[in-house]
């Protein structure tokens, strides 16, 4: 294995994060990953076959196999890939360990159709990337490194993956990292990928890596070398040379490896009819010429930092940048509809199961009860490095575990609400569409919504002017705000609207050259439209409370939303209470 | 008449301006006119420019801080993208169907948007930038 480039000094963030991940690792598990680490314990064999329901029989070799055995991916076993959403889907137990194998299996799918595809260009990108050694050591060692990065993509989930992803994305150690990670690679990257990132580059990892390499024979050891740092830019969809950018876009784009296996495996699992035409996609997958521009000289640092230094172009663009001339992955024009069939099952997705109101209600009162776990730890004197491995250490059965036996008076019966699926119910929501004779209103006020720096406070607002209500109709609930919305499960959910933002930039290609998928159809227009209807509001209440919650909610909307109308008020209602109006 | 808007935030500066304020400041200038919406890359050469160029007086700090991602032939904000989506999906600006190809901001949303305060050294750099946008941002019937 070729040597790991330091980041230390440059990115202090990441490595600090980095080594405290080693360090938890080494004292998690010694025997794995300590100083003395003897597994795996006997010689490993050359490859493996494992079945997956969605994509059936798939080999993995000795080298991912003892990625997959070590407890780095074993812990993804116990995460579930979507949440809680098995209280509404029964089904959905999926977890985050096989979408870890299925996003390999897709990855090298969609890798050897661009290999049998594409053959020249890869012939061409071979020998200008590694001028001088053998075309298909190349494409072997390229592969591998892909399927690695689609093994650790999702490696830094805590439990019940994005229910938690929410609270540990407030750490600022955890923050400054993704800004740093961001200036390092050039695209905007969630902490999420932070954390994969640096466990990919973990001394564990690679001490497991170099350990193996005698527990197989020779000339399997010898036959493929990889590349970790490459492997880690894969994981945030970057690599090590433009020219193999699309190797990026495999495991993080808009038609990445990703997206191809949680798309059929999240609805599988849940038993909603939703399917896209993987055929087709695998047929028409190309790569396309593509201009990496460079005007801050991130991808420059980028190239130079990794050992290469591929030189961007003489002149500037019709735009006025430097750039890169990379290849990205594209499909052609005949799979336009398979495009289509993408972007609309992930949305209705988020429609049917990451939105659904009771999957917000769960994940609400989870994410409450982990937020109060990390505020005891500050209190006990954790700091953040700290706090980041006690989410690598946490799994789904964490939750039942003294870990979650917080003694907080406000938050008794949390745990047992969750796990016996005694959630609060939706006592009032609106989308942007709700009937309102003061449309602007409800408009600007949905719009500042969308202000990132906002919405936490506008939503706390809204909360303490519904508190100040709910505890005059319940004083039993105590006179502190805080404490009283927490007894009687109260909250403002706004959840996160999906991301459609870069089906701008899709391009699929014909013999005349690439078309914006854009001009072919207005996806994202399409959508938005969409998400103005299926897009909701909700203020949640447990079910004791239901009728005064919904008068106190009532009363913010008036202060809050100035809109006092007795139709709105109406529509928004959801519970049967001689206040409200039925809605089915 | 006060809305929830001016009590959240009383006068706007330069230090706390966000990225959706600035955006809707300058959409309260373009007023009626049909503004770029289907292509979306004047509007991140447009803040890209404001980033990259000199220091103004006047200018919100967020403006030098915001993130271009370097991922096709010119910089591009996620975060600006992910707004100006939003105000559509918000109702706040009309987007003529089927074709989506500019927008118009709706007046009564501006009518509310027009209420807030802004310092007037922030004010003097909006009014240039709104003279930029009025070039750029602007739909010109050809």
């Amino acid at each position: 294995m070729s040597m790991q480039v330091d980041l230390a000094q440059q990115y202090p963030k990441l490595d600090e994060i980095t080594r405290a991940i080693d360090g938890f690792l080494a004292s998690q598990y010694p025997a794995y990953f300590g100083q003395n680490a003897v597994h795996p314990f006997r010689d490993l064999k050359i490859s493996k076959v494992i079945h997956d329901s969605l994509w059936g029989t798939n080999g993995f070799d000795w080298r991912e196999l003892a990625i997959i055995d070590s407890p780095i991916l074993q812990r993804l076993r116990d995460i579930h890939q979507t949440g809680l959403a098995y209280f509404v889907y029964p089904c959905a137990h999926h977890m985050r360990f096989e979408h870890s194998l299925g996003v390999c299996v897709m990855a090298s799918r969609v890798f050897d159709a661009l290999q049998r595809q594409e053959e020249k260009k890869f012939q061409a990108i071979a020998s200008e990337v590694s001028p001088g050694v053998d075309p298909l050591k190349v494409f072997a060692q390229w592969r591998a490194e892909l399927r690695l990065a689609a093994l650790l993509h999702d490696t830094g989930h805590s439990l019940y993956s994005h229910t938690s992803e929410v609270v540990y994305s407030d750490i600022p150690l955890l923050r400054n990292a993704a800004d740093e990670l961001n200036n390092l690679v050039g695209v905007s990257k969630g902490t999420g990928e932070v954390l994969s990132f640096c466990i990919s580059r973990t001394s564990a990892i690679r001490g497991l890596l170099e350990r193996i390499h005698d527990k197989v024979p020779d000339q399997a050891a010898e036959e493929v070398e990889v590349n970790l740092d490459n492997v880690s830019l894969l994981i945030i969809g970057r690599s090590k040379h433009p020219k193999l950018q699309f190797l990026g876009d495999i495991i993080s784009s808009d038609l990445d490896a990703d997206k191809l296996d949680y798309l059929l495996r999240d609805a599988t699992a849940a038993g909603l009819p939703l399917r896209y035409d993987l055929e087709r996609y695998l047929y028409t997958v190309r790569l396309s010429s593509k201009q990496l521009a460079d005007g801050e000289d991130k991808l420059q640092n980028m190239y130079k930092i990794f050992g290469v230094e591929p030189g961007r172009e003489a002149h500037k663009n019709e735009f006025g940048h430097p750039f890169y001339l990379s290849y990205s992955l594209q499909l052609l024009r005949q799979a336009a509809s398979t495009i289509e069939q993408i972007i609309i099952c992930k949305f209705m997705l988020f429609s049917y199961i990451y939105h659904h109101k009771k999957v917000r209600a769960a994940e609400g009162m989870l994410a409450r009860l982990i937020h109060r776990r990390v505020r005891k730890w500050r209190v006990e004197g954790k700091d953040d490095a700290s706090l980041i491995t006690e989410f690598l250490r946490m799994t789904d059965h964490s939750l039942h575990s003294d870990l979650f036996d917080l003694d907080e008076s406000d938050l008794d019966g949390y745990r047992q609400r969750i796990v016996n699926r005694w959630l609060p119910r939706a006592v009032i929501a609106f989308t942007p569409k709700t009937v309102c004779p003061d449309g602007a209103k409800l408009s600007a006020f949905m719009s500042e919504l969308q202000k990132p720096e906002r919405v936490k406070h506008l939503g706390e607002k809204f909360e303490f002017t519904l508190a100040a209500r709910l505890i005059e109709l319940r004083p039993e609930l105590g006179k502190d705000a805080e404490a009283a919305l927490t007894r009687a499960g109260v909250w403002f959910d706004a959840p996160k609207p999906p991301k459609f933002d870069k089906l701008e930039d899709l391009f699929v290609g014909d013999e005349k050259g690439q078309i914006a998928l854009k001009t072919i159809f207005p996806i994202s227009s399409w959508i938005q439209a969409y998400i103005t209807y299926r897009y909701n509001i909700r203020i949640f209440s447990f079910s004791e409370y239901v009728e005064d919650v919904e008068v106190a909610a009532r009363h913010a909307c008036k202060v809050e939303l100035e809109i006092d109308d007795q139709d709105f008020c109406n529509a928004i209602t959801l519970s049967n209470s001689p206040n409200g109006n039925p809605i089915s | 008449m006060q809305t929830w808007q001016l009590r959240a935030e009383g006068t706007m500066n330069t230090e706390d301006m966000s990225l959706g304020d600035f955006v809707q400041q300058i959409l309260i200038q373009l007023e009626a006119n049909q503004v770029h919406f289907r292509d979306e890359r004047p509007w991140h050469e447009f803040f890209y420019r404001f980033k990259s160029g000199p220091e103004q007086t006047g200018m919100p700090l967020f403006l030098k801080k915001l993130f271009f991602d370097w991922n096709g032939p010119y910089p591009r904000s996620q975060e600006l993208s992910e707004y100006l989506h939003g105000l559509h999906w918000t109702g706040c600006l009309a987007a003529p169907n089927p074709t989506y190809d500019s927008f118009t901001l709706r007046p009564d949303v501006r009518e509310i948007w027009l209420q807030k305060e802004v310092e007037p050294e922030l004010r003097q750099f909006l009014n240039v930038a709104g003279e930029a946008a009025r070039r750029e941002l602007v739909v010109h019937a050809s």
